[in-house]
């Protein structure tokens, strides 16, 4: 279970949350500049909240009360980021292959069933030039699997995707959920997409959540 | 008949400077770009300074540090019973001073570019920070570091204030081909000067029509990507 209760100042406004995610896919929807990827941050230790707790099962990510702040590296947080970041001066294969630190045969089984669950045995091989939008977010997906997360944060995932697509990966994003059963974390401004796979909607306005 | 010695000591002690300019220059626009600290605006200006300054003031500063009363030199002599005025490796010192600035402006610049969503993502991965650096920050920076290193060699290369200062003109031990060229004028042996003239141009020259050709490639590729 991911707990997460969070004050974090913004420019314009403060990110003021609390929330308590099972394994289950939550989808954190609002307008640009709400707020959502400064909580995925925080989740993720590329930024510290002002105050408040994250806490993933037993572990504690942050605690401003314990002076807590795990790096992180340490936190096996998967975050795919909205426009993918893979590395362009690698290989599609390193970069799948990057956050995984000794390359044991079960690794490789994951690595080969990974391929064939997002259907991407066919890049294996290739350069990361010239890639489409949904073959460059497989890899990321591929590549943050790889780690075995105990938790997904993705933000925006459709936003490079036409809209047949974004349903396909919809329902991918359901049947990987059912083999990695860990807490789920969609940020999306698209209302669509994310009630047809989603267990939970928050909105959020402003740093708040919001009822619609 | 030339004497290749110049040639030969020139280019040697530009490939040490800019080993050491690169090695301090990475090292430095890495600490600046990543940490906030007091007098970290000092250091930066420090670091530009020999870029500004007249060469021959670099030199009389650096005589002043390592010549046989200065702190440094007055220490290597005392304890290793070593005088570094006067010989190549003076010479190594002048040309790492005058060529840093143009490294470390380079790599930073390299630096401050990288988009820091790959570090970020990188760090998620269970990357840590030297791992980052070595595997995601400096090849994203790679074009940077190229141009700050032929620059450095260019300039080490050309070298002559400084140099005359700390290292002299030794003939066969501390002359360079601008030390070579200046005294050449100097006894009216235009030829000879002319050929070593001739020879530090087209050096620079490939060097920075190299780079040139390197970046417009590499550009290409990079717009592929």
């Amino acid at each position: 279970m991911l707990e997460v209760t969070m004050k974090k100042k913004l420019t314009d406004f403060s990110v003021d949350i609390g929330f308590q995610i099972e394994n289950e896919i939550v989808t954190f929807q609002g307008d640009s500049g709400s707020g959502k990827t400064t909580i995925l941050r925080c989740i993720a230790g590329l930024m510290n909240p002002d105050q408040g707790m994250i806490k993933l099962n037993k572990t504690t990510f942050f605690s401003s009360e314990q002076k807590i702040s795990m790096a992180s590296r340490n936190r096996r947080v998967g975050y795919m980021f909205q426009d993918y970041a893979i590395f362009p001066h690698m290989s599609v294969y390193k970069n799948i292959w990057y956050g995984v630190s000794q390359k044991t045969k079960v690794k490789q089984g994951l690595y080969e069933s990974l391929l064939k669950l997002l259907e991407i045995e066919y890049l294996a091989e290739r350069d990361v030039k010239n890639l489409s939008g949904g073959e460059r977010q497989r890899i990321a997906l591929a590549r943050v699997l790889m780690t075995e997360p105990e938790v997904l944060l993705l933000d925006e995932p459709f936003s490079a995707l036409d809209s047949t697509l974004r349903k396909h990966v919809g329902m991918e994003f359901k049947k990987i959920q059912e083999i990695w059963d860990i807490p789920y974390i969609i940020v999306t401004h698209d209302e669509s997409e994310a009630k047809s796979f989603s267990n939970r909607i928050f909105y959020l306005k402003q740093g708040h959540f919001v009822m619609r | 008949m030339i004497d290749w010695f110049p040639v030969f000591l020139s280019i040697k002690i530009a490939v040490v400077s800019t080993i050491f300019a690169l090695i301090f220059g990475t090292f430095l626009a890495y600490v600046t770009t990543k940490y906030d600290f007091k007098g970290k605006s000092v250091l930066e200006a420090l670091a530009t300074l020999p870029l500004v300054l007249p060469p021959l003031v670099t030199g009389f500063l650096l005589l002043m540090l390592i010549g046989r009363k200065g702190a440094v030199g007055e220490f290597l002599f005392y304890y290793f019973d070593f005088q570094i005025i006067f010989t190549p490796y003076a010479a190594v010192v002048a040309g790492t001073i005058v060529a840093f600035p143009l490294m470390y402006q380079s790599i930073k610049t390299a630096f401050l570019c990288v988009d820091h969503k790959f570090e970020d993502a990188a760090r998620t991965l269970g990357a840590s920070e030297l791992r980052v650096f070595l595997t995601i920050s400096l090849p994203l920076s790679v074009n940077g570091i190229v141009s700050g290193t032929v620059m450095a060699f260019s300039r080490a290369l050309g070298e002559f204030g400084a140099t005359i200062m700390v290292a002299g003109n030794i003939a066969g031990k501390t002359q360079t081909i601008p030390l070579a060229i200046y005294f050449a004028s100097e006894a009216n042996e235009l030829e000879l000067a002319g050929v070593y003239v001739f020879i530090l141009s087209i050096v620079i020259f490939l060097l920075v029509f190299g780079l040139g050709y390197w970046k417009k490639s590499a550009n290409k590729e990079m717009r592929h990507a």
